[in-house]
């Protein structure tokens, strides 16, 4: 008896605890608050309308600085065990804006909400989720997967080794320096990719230009569509790939040493470059496709 | 309107519920008139195209398929078609396999009816549905529609299915969203019509065919979005 009432009051204590550091919340329109966080632990920021910046450093806490109108939202940070939850919720139907800094540990995955955001997330070396209807996204880092998701507004990814999923319907997507398997869909927007080093690349868009400049490996699968825009692809001779562009429309150029056969009439393109063991696959419905040397360079348009 | 209930307005429209969940919908319907309304699009639709007249397979048809048969008297597997369409996911009412050949020949102006709550385009029976191109500049040859009902007819029912859910919650869209909204779905028409042009005069195109699907599915993809973004699932 005398031990469950020893176990009880610890539980009690620690309940205690528990509800005075992980229920923090402030009303005040400024919330500062460092939170000490173990491993596997998950960060989610759910935001409405301004601006949410992650960044990192070397210690296994949380650190928010948060800055907001009480008069239009409430703030609360909630510790979940295995997730921190960083939520605004909003009081009048106003659009005003909050603007919440948050540092993480390097290790830490990130997970962001909203509406009208914009998301920057520095140095994060773990998986990234970001789902916004609005708002720019910008990812310096990523690790595992990486998946953003904007309606309306543009991405920006840099530096990441990851498997990356990403969507703008209405803006253009940007990768630099990317490692990693890649899946980009657009219906507006552009695509760019440079400094890019993948073994399977899909990328879908409707009305935007695709450009990649960067190293396709041997053995990869690459497919690339678009019904509109232009698409220039940079191949080092030496890439292992068969290159097939598909297109109703559109003019076809090379600017390769390798000799690009016209299967069909206008319409569609063969070309073998080294053994040819991968597979690359380009379509465009109207758009013009230049396959180029990035030794020779692009050349001049039309 | 909730999804679970738009969900259920085809097995209504069909007369597939029992007593029972009949009786429940229809209080449903009193207290949500934007279902009554979804409900009662979908009836103008079935009895819009239950007017079509009969689609005759165009010339050469036959030829076509009887060139992709295995000679008379070879051994092959007997497929069960049920088994087989339930395994592609192409079990769908008779009304759905129609409409999908009406929503492609409204698809041009669909978009501005179904975001801003205007009349339908066309309140007639569609006249589209074969023969050369017409305003809505959809179908351009006859041998387009029968191949195009058949590979993808689920996807545009499932499209129709969507842009009615989409109509009856576009209020809850906030303006700027909805505009991009409204911009990429015309994008998305326009590439469709495109590859329905084409598909007129190049009917064999594996890449148009393909290329045509897939749009498509981006569509439905955006319209999935719309839905989600109108039902504060963000």
């Amino acid at each position: 008896m005398r031990r469950h009432a020893l176990l009880r009051t610890v539980f009690a204590l620690a309940a205690w605890a528990a509800l005075s550091t992980a229920a923090a919340r402030a009303d005040d329109g400024r919330f500062e608050r460092v939170l000490p966080v173990g491993d596997d632990t998950r960060l989610v920021v759910e935001h409405h309308v301004g601006l949410v910046v992650v960044t990192v450093w070397d210690r296994d806490e949380v650190a928010f600085d948060v800055d907001y109108d009480p008069e239009f939202y409430e703030f609360e940070v909630r510790d979940r065990g295995l997730r921190i939850h960083a939520e605004f919720t909003p009081l009048r139907g106003g659009r005003a804006a909050a603007e919440l800094l948050v540092r993480v540990p390097t290790w830490m995955p990130v997970e962001v909400r909203g509406l009208d955001v914009d998301v920057e997330i520095e140095g994060v070396l773990a998986p990234i989720e970001v789902d916004v209807v609005g708002g720019d996204v910008f990812v310096r880092g990523g690790r595992g997967e990486v998946e953003v998701r904007s309606v309306h507004g543009g991405i920006e990814i840099q530096d990441a080794i990851a498997e990356l999923d990403l969507s703008s319907a209405h803006d253009d997507v940007e990768l630099h320096d990317c490692t990693g398997e890649i899946r980009v869909e657009c219906v507006n927007g552009d695509v760019r990719m440079e400094g890019l080093s993948s073994g399977s690349v899909e990328i879908e868009t409707t009305s935007g230009d695709v450009l990649i400049d960067g190293t396709l490996e041997p053995g990869g699968d690459y497919f690339v569509s678009t019904h509109a825009g232009d698409v220039a692809i940079s191949l080092l001779p030496e890439t292992d790939l068969t290159v097939t562009v598909d297109t109703f429309d559109g003019n076809v150029r090379a600017r390769l040493d390798a000799t690009l056969e016209e299967v069909e009439r206008g319409k569609r393109y063969r070309m073998v470059l080294g053994t040819g063991e991968g597979r690359l696959i380009v379509e465009s419905f109207a758009g013009d496709v230049i396959l180029y040397d990035p030794k020779r360079g692009r050349g001049k348009r039309g | 309107m909730e999804n679970r209930w738009t969900e259920r307005i085809s097995d209504y429209v069909d007369g597939t519920m029992d007593a029972d969940e009949v009786r429940v919908f229809e209080a449903r319907m009193d207290e949500d008139p934007d279902l009554a309304a979804a409900v009662a699009d979908v009836r103008a639709l079935v009895r819009d195209a239950a007017a079509l007249p009969p689609v005759d397979p165009p010339a050469g048809l036959w030829t076509a398929i009887a060139g992709d048969l295995p000679p008379r008297g070879a051994a092959g597997p007997v497929v069960d078609l049920q088994e087989e369409r339930a395994r592609r996911g192409m079990v769908f009412a008779r009304w759905q396999a129609i409409a999908a050949a009406v929503t492609l020949a409204l698809l041009s102006g669909a978009m501005g009816w179904i975001l801003r709550g205007e009349p339908a385009p066309s309140d007639g029976p569609p006249t589209t549905a074969r023969g050369p191109a017409v305003e809505t500049g959809v179908w351009v040859d006859e041998a387009v529609p029968a191949r195009f009902d058949e590979e993808n007819a689920h996807l545009a029912a499932n499209i129709h299915e969507l842009e009615v859910a989409l109509r009856a919650q576009r209020g809850r869209l906030d303006e700027e969203t909805l505009a991009v909204v409204e911009d990429n779905l015309a994008a998305i028409d326009e590439a469709i019509r495109d590859a329905l042009r084409a598909l007129g005069q190049d009917p064999d195109s594996s890449y148009l065919r393909s290329h045509l699907a897939s749009t498509m599915e981006r569509k439905a993809r955006l319209l999935e979005d719309a839905n989600r973004l109108s039902r504060r699932e963000i």
